[in-house]
């Protein structure tokens, strides 16, 4: 084995392995077509459960905290259940449209109950926030995720 | 070994002469190819050798001989020649002149009238080799003047088994002029058995295709170049004939290049010391040798191209991406070889009474519940991992998958808010996001995201990777660079 067939060779096994995993994804994604619709029956069963567990925990129902630090920001908390499978989404959806910037985030499932922590800073040059109305806004969106 | 080969040499020079005797008449137009076309060459003019007509046959065994002779003597000059680096073709000239001047040539050259352009110049300037200016009583005595372990034809047919060491280099070149038998000794240090063939036209039509042969039958091609430059010596008679051989040589040298170094090394050595007849020669090798190199680079080259990530663009950097990335891919085809086998379970589980299955939908629907999970027949076969780390040019991702959950690092390194758009991709991707955590760090944004497949869900760790990346650069393309702050 001298380097010029060394090399040959890396190139021809990393084709090889390339091709491989080509193959096993175009297998996978047909089996998974042939079986996509059978999938949805499990969501029903999450959310009795989670419900359970809310209430086990004392967390009735949402809460939204919402505080002023000094300058432009924002800390934001937020305690809800997470019934379904997108609602961590919705959430940063509706921070990103709060037009803050992240500084930073920290979002924590434990057995269906999310916890979020933000903090958000105001863009520079916008308007100073309402934390009462951002409270609000933040409200409705935690119930209906 | 002298002794035999000027025995040799003794046959040889009465089959020339018979064969002088037999064919007077076709004797001036005798093809001597391997003269070159040296101006200096006095030998040539008087010979009247016409390049042009190197290429028809010799019909008479006698033109054969005298060329055969006429190699003889080149290769014994270009044995002289030794390192050096004058025109050889000079030297030759001289060299034969000498030898003829002072071998009784001439008794052959009477056999025929026309023979007397054969008669060669006295007119021997420097020769460079210590050749004794003494007439040439036996054919043994000028043999021993040159300290070449050169061997005539018939001394190959003769006593093909007691060749030179040296000689047999020579033996397998001289074979060219004649059919090559394919026993030729691929060693070239051992003794080879050459046919010599008179009859067979020696000039080159024919040579390229044995060149091609004995290359193809060599182990050493190394070897075989080195004949070939021999050979482009012997033949060195006209410009085109030497090109072509080296042409040829070259083509040939392509399949060459696989081989050892040393080996190739070897052979060079062997030429250096054997011959370096002309510039042209040793230009042809360097210049091989850089094709050999161009070649090895265009290989890392393309090696290059097939990393996703190639950082560097040296060697060694290349063979390092090269190893991660051969690793990466067998953990890919292993964890898509897993997930295909617990698809192909789950096929058949989901086959089974519906009552049962429910049961176990909702155990595994409730994801804090992780003992439901094991106990689902394919997952204590084989424990789903693989990790891959993908970079861009402003981001950076990590994917690891454990059984069921995956996990992602990703920084961003322009400030651009990426989050909302991560977790968007990462549902599509069927991933239930967990945690989320990460923030602005300097000038960068780094996340971590925990998320859990779906059941059912066939995401494999570079699909994630490559999509993540994907959303993330036309993010970064489609937002302008205005984050002023």
């Amino acid at each position: 084995m001298n380097k010029a067939t060394i090399i040959t060779d890396a190139i021809a096994y990393i084709e090889d392995l390339k091709k491989c995993v080509e193959d096993l994804s175009d297998q996978l994604l047909q089996m998974d077509q042939e079986t996509c619709v059978k999938g949805e029956n499990m969501k029903h069963g999450e959310t009795s459960n989670t419900e359970r567990e809310m209430k086990n925990w004392g967390i009735t129902q949402p809460e939204v905290e919402v505080i002023h630090v000094d300058g432009g920001r924002l800390w934001i908390k937020m305690i809800f259940e997470k019934k379904k499978r997108g609602g961590l989404t919705k959430v940063i959806e509706a921070m990103a449209m709060l037009g803050f910037d992240l500084i930073d985030t920290s979002i924590t499932t434990s057995k269906g109950a999310v916890l979020v922590t933000t903090f958000l800073e105001v863009i520079h040059g916008g308007t100073f926030p309402n934390a009462a109305q951002i409270k609000q806004f933040l409200f409705k969106v935690v119930r209906n995720v | 070994m002298y002794d035999q080969e000027s025995a040799c040499f003794d046959d040889f020079q009465a089959s020339l002469q018979e064969r002088l005797v037999q064919e007077q008449d076709d004797f001036s137009q005798a093809q001597i190819p391997n003269c070159d076309n040296n101006h200096n060459f006095s030998m040539e003019e008087q010979i009247q050798i016409h390049p042009d007509q190197n290429n028809q046959l010799i019909s008479t065994q006698a033109e054969a001989a005298a060329v055969m002779e006429m190699e003889i003597r080149k290769q014994l000059d270009l044995e002289f020649q030794g390192t050096n680096n004058d025109n050889s073709n000079t030297t030759a000239s001289h060299l034969i002149q000498e030898m003829v001047h002072n071998s009784n040539w001439h008794e052959m050259c009477s056999f025929n009238g026309d023979l007397n352009q054969y008669q060669y110049h006295p007119n021997i300037t420097d020769i460079q080799n210590t050749i004794p200016d003494t007439p040439y009583p036996t054919t043994p005595d000028l043999l021993n003047m040159f300290p070449l372990p050169i061997c005539s034809p018939s001394f190959l047919l003769n006593n093909p088994d007691s060749s030179a060491h040296k000689s047999s280099s020579f033996l397998a070149s001289l074979g060219f002029l004649g059919e090559l038998n394919p026993a030729v000794d691929v060693s070239f240090m051992a003794s080879s058995s050459v046919v010599y063939d008179p009859l067979l036209p020696f000039n080159h039509p024919p040579q390229p295709p044995l060149l091609r042969e004995l290359f193809h039958s060599l182990p050493h091609q190394g070897g075989g170049y080195a004949l070939g430059i021999k050979n482009g010596s012997l033949f060195g008679g006209t410009v085109d004939e030497r090109e072509h051989v080296n042409g040829v040589l070259y083509q040939d040298d392509n399949g060459g290049r696989h081989f050892e170094n040393g080996v190739f090394e070897f052979s060079a050595g062997e030429i250096d010391c054997i011959m370096k007849i002309s510039g042209k020669e040793t230009k042809h090798f360097t210049n091989t040798e850089k094709h050999r190199r161009v070649l090895f680079s265009d290989k890392y080259q393309s090696l290059r191209k097939l990393i996703p990530n190639p950082t560097k663009n040296d060697r060694a950097s290349i063979v390092g991406d090269a190893i991660d990335y051969i690793n990466e891919l067998k953990r890919t085809v292993n964890e898509l070889k897993v997930l295909t086998e617990k698809k192909r379970c789950s096929k058949e589980r989901l086959k089974r009474p519906k009552t049962e299955e429910k049961g176990r939908i909702s155990m595994e629907g409730n994801e804090s519940n992780s003992l439901g999970e094991m106990e689902q027949p394919y997952n204590n076969s084989s424990l789903r991992s693989s990790w891959l780390h993908r970079k861009s040019k402003n981001t950076e991702v990590d994917v690891r998958i454990v059984d069921d959950e995956v996990t992602v690092k990703l920084v961003q390194q322009k400030r651009i808010n990426c989050l909302l758009y991560v977790s968007k991709v990462l549902d599509d991707l069927q991933l239930d996001l967990h945690h989320v955590a990460g923030g602005l760090i300097g000038d960068c944004y780094s996340f971590l995201f925990n998320s859990k497949i779906c059941e059912g869900s066939i995401v494999y760790a570079s699909a994630i990777a490559n999509k993540l990346i994907e959303v993330v650069d036309k993010q970064y393309a489609a937002v302008p660079q205005t984050n002023s702050y």
